[in-house]
C-alpha cells in the first residue's frame, strides 16, 4: 500500500506557441504514515505533482499508481482514489460554499456515498481533532474568522478519513500560532496512519516533522533523502530561490571556518556544540 | 475542464512579428474592413478564395502557425457547422437531392457554405488580430478609435477601461475556476455526468466560491485604483502611446484594397 510516482513528465500547453514543461521525469514514493516534505521555488512544478496525485492532472508521460492502481482519465477507480487521497490546495478557505458548517462538512461524505450516520460520527470526531466547538457546525462558514474558516476547510476535507493527504502550501497566511497548531493537528493524524505529503517552498518550517524531503528545481528532482542528509547536500549545492534556515546556513559557515560542528538547524544542539569547542579550546 | 490545457480563443500569444508590431488601431480597422467586405459579397464563391488566401498570408506573417490559428477556433466550429445545416435543410429552391423528408437544394447548399465560410473568416481574422495584439493594446486602440464620438457623451475611456479590466481578468478568473473545480472534484464531487438539473447543482460549490472571489477581487481593484488616485480620464497620459506608422498605412490600404476588390468582383465583374 503506497504511492508510486514513476518517471513522471508534465507539459502545459502541448503543441502550442505556449508550450511549458512543468515536471521532467520525477520518481518518489509515499508509504502509510510517512511525512513527506516536497521543497521547491515558484515555478519548481511542485503543486503540478501535487494535483497528479489524486487524478486531477494525469502524467504527459510517467506513471502514478496508488494502493496498485494506475490513475489515467476516467478510470473507474478514480473516485475511490480520491477518498483515499485527500489534496488541500492552497487556501482551502476559497473552496467553501454551503450555508453551514455542517453541509460543508458533509459534502465529501455525500458525494463518496458515506452513510449519514457513519459521516455524523466523523464529523465530531474531527470537530474535536481540530479543537472546533460543536456549535460551530449551525454557522455560515463565511461568518468565521481567517483561521476558523482554514481549520472547517481543512476538516471538510479530513472528515472522509483519507490515507493520504496531501496539502499544498497548508500555512500560506497563518500567523505563528495557527501554524504551530496546524502541525500538532498533522502530527495527530501521522500517529494514526495517515501519510501526509506537504508541499512549501519553506524548508525551515517541515525540516523538524517530515521523514523525507523532495527538493524540485525547474521540474526536475534535484534531491530525495532524509532531511539530515537533504541539508547535508543544500549546504554544499544551494538550489536556486530555496532559502536554508539562518542556524544551518551559520553552522556551515562555522565549519568552513574549521570548528568541529554538526551540521544542524537546531539553535540548541548547535549552541552546545560550539560550548563544547570553546572550552577544548580555552582548556 | 482543464481550461489550461489548450489555447482559448484570442488569447495573445507574446512573439515578434510585422503584424505584433502593427498599432492596435490599424489591425482593429483591418478586421472592420474584412468582416464588412465578407458580409457584402453574396453571389459567388470566388472571393472567399481571395480572402482566405489574405488570411493566410496574414497568419504567416504573425509568426503564428496557421494551425494554431485554425485549432483555437474550435469553440465556435460548432456554431459554424449549425448555420451551414440550417441554411442546408431549410433553404427553398431547386432540389439537389433528397433523403427521406429532407430536400437538398443547390441555394440552400451554396448560402449554407457561404454564411458558414463568413463566419468562420470572422472567427479566424479576429482571432489573429487578437492573438496578435496584447488586451492593454487592444483597448487602448479601441479607446483612441471612439475617442471622436466623446463629444456626443460616449464615455470611451471608461469604456476601454472596463474592456481592459475585464479582459485582464479572464485569465485570472478561468485559473481561479479550475482551482476551485479541482478542489471540488478532490472533494468527490462529480461535474460532469447526470441530466442537466443534476449538473448544475453539482455545479453550485463551483459558483459560490467563484462568486465569492470574484466580489472580493473586484473590492480589492477598486481599492488600488482609488489609492493611486485614479479619476478617469481626466488628464491621463500614456506610458506607450499609440504610434501609427508607415507599416500601418501599407497594412491597412493592404487590407481594404482587397477586402474591396473582392466585393467590386463579387457585384459587378463575376
Amino acid at each position: 500500500m503506497s504511492i508510486k510516482v514513476c518517471n513522471v513528465s508534465y507539459v502545459y500547453h502541448r503543441d502550442t506557441p505556449l508550450e511549458t514543461v512543468s515536471l521532467r521525469d520525477v520518481s518518489f514514493d509515499v508509504d502509510p504514515g510517512e511525512w513527506i516534505a516536497v521543497v521547491g521555488h515558484t515555478g519548481s512544478g511542485k503543486t503540478t505533482l501535487a494535483q497528479m496525485l489524486n487524478g486531477l492532472l494525469f502524467p504527459t508521460s510517467g506513471e502514478v499508481v496508488v494502493d496498485g492502481l494506475k490513475l489515467y482519465p476516467k478510470a473507474p477507480h478514480l473516485k475511490s482514489l480520491r477518498r483515499k487521497v485527500g489534496l488541500v490546495f492552497q487556501y482551502p478557505e476559497h473552496q467553501l460554499f454551503a450555508e453551514t458548517v455542517l453541509d460543508e462538512m458533509m459534502y465529501a461524505p455525500k458525494n463518496f456515498g458515506i452513510p449519514e450516520d457513519e459521516a455524523r460520527r466523523n464529523i465530531e470526531k474531527t470537530l474535536e481533532l481540530f479543537d472546533l466547538d460543536e456549535n460551530v457546525l449551525s454557522k455560515n462558514p463565511f461568518e468565521l474568522s481567517g483561521g476558523q474558516r482554514r481549520k472547517v476547510a481543512l476538516a471538510s476535507i479530513m472528515v472522509v478519513e483519507p490515507d493520504y493527504l496531501v496539502l499544498d502550501e497548508p500555512t500560506a497566511g497563518l500567523d505563528w500560532k495557527g501554524r504551530e497548531a496546524l502541525f500538532s493537528i498533522l502530527e495527530d493524524f501521522r500517529t494514526k496512519g495517515t501519510a501526509i505529503v506537504q508541499i512549501t517552498h519553506d524548508i525551515e518550517m517541515v525540516l523538524d516533522h517530515c521523514d523525507k524531503l523532495l527538493v524540485l528545481e525547474n521540474g526536475r528532482k534535484k534531491l530525495w533523502g532524509t532531511p539530515a542528509e537533504a541539508i547535508e547536500e543544500l549546504a554544499e549545492k544551494p538550489v536556486k530561490g530555496l532559502v536554508l534556515p539562518e542556524v544551518l546556513e551559520f553552522a556551515h559557515s562555522l565549519r568552513n571556518a574549521g570548528l568541529n560542528v554538526p551540521l544542524t538547524w537546531d539553535e540548541k544542539s548547535l549552541l552546545e556544540a560550539i560550548e563544547r569547542e570553546v572550552s577544548s579550546c580555552i582548556s | 475542464m482543464h481550461f489550461l490545457e489548450h489555447l482559448s480563443l484570442g488569447q495573445y500569444v507574446p512573439a515578434k512579428s510585422f503584424i505584433h508590431s502593427l498599432d492596435p488601431r490599424s489591425k482593429v480597422l483591418a478586421v472592420m474592413f474584412l468582416i464588412t467586405s465578407v458580409f457584402l459579397a453574396n453571389t459567388t464563391l470566388w472571393p472567399y478564395v481571395i480572402w482566405f488566401v489574405l488570411i493566410v498570408i496574414i497568419s504567416s506573417l504573425s509568426n503564428i502557425s496557421f494551425k494554431t490559428v485554425v485549432t483555437s477556433t474550435r469553440p465556435v466550429l460548432i456554431l459554424i457547422v449549425f448555420t451551414l445545416a440550417i441554411n442546408l435543410f431549410f433553404a427553398d429552391g431547386r432540389e439537389l437531392f433528397r433523403i427521406a423528408f429532407i430536400s437538398i437544394t443547390e441555394e440552400g447548399l451554396l448560402t449554407g457554405i457561404k454564411m458558414g465560410l463568413r463566419l468562420f473568416y470572422l472567427v479566424l481574422f479576429a482571432n489573429i488580430t487578437m492573438m496578435t495584439t496584447s488586451p492593454i493594446e487592444l483597448s487602448d486602440g479601441i479607446e483612441s478609435l471612439l475617442s471622436p464620438f466623446k463629444r456626443y457623451g460616449l464615455p470611451a475611456h471608461e469604456f476601454a477601461m472596463m474592456m481592459t479590466i475585464a479582459l485582464r481578468f479572464i485569465p485570472t478568473l478561468l485559473d481561479e475556476t479550475d482551482r476551485i473545480m479541482k478542489a471540488q472534484l478532490a472533494r468527490g464531487a462529480d461535474l460532469d455526468s447526470g441530466g442537466i438539473i443534476k449538473r448544475f447543482k453539482a455545479l453550485i460549490p463551483v459558483l459560490v466560491p467563484l462568486f465569492v472571489i470574484v466580489f472580493q477581487r473586484a473590492e480589492e481593484l477598486a481599492v488600488a485604483m482609488e489609492a493611486r488616485c485614479y479619476r478617469g480620464d481626466y488628464g491621463r497620459s500614456r506610458m506607450r502611446p499609440l504610434m501609427w506608422g508607415v507599416c500601418d498605412s501599407l497594412y491597412l490600404s493592404a487590407i481594404l484594397f482587397i477586402s474591396a476588390s473582392g466585393v467590386i468582383l463579387d457585384r459587378w465583374i463575376l
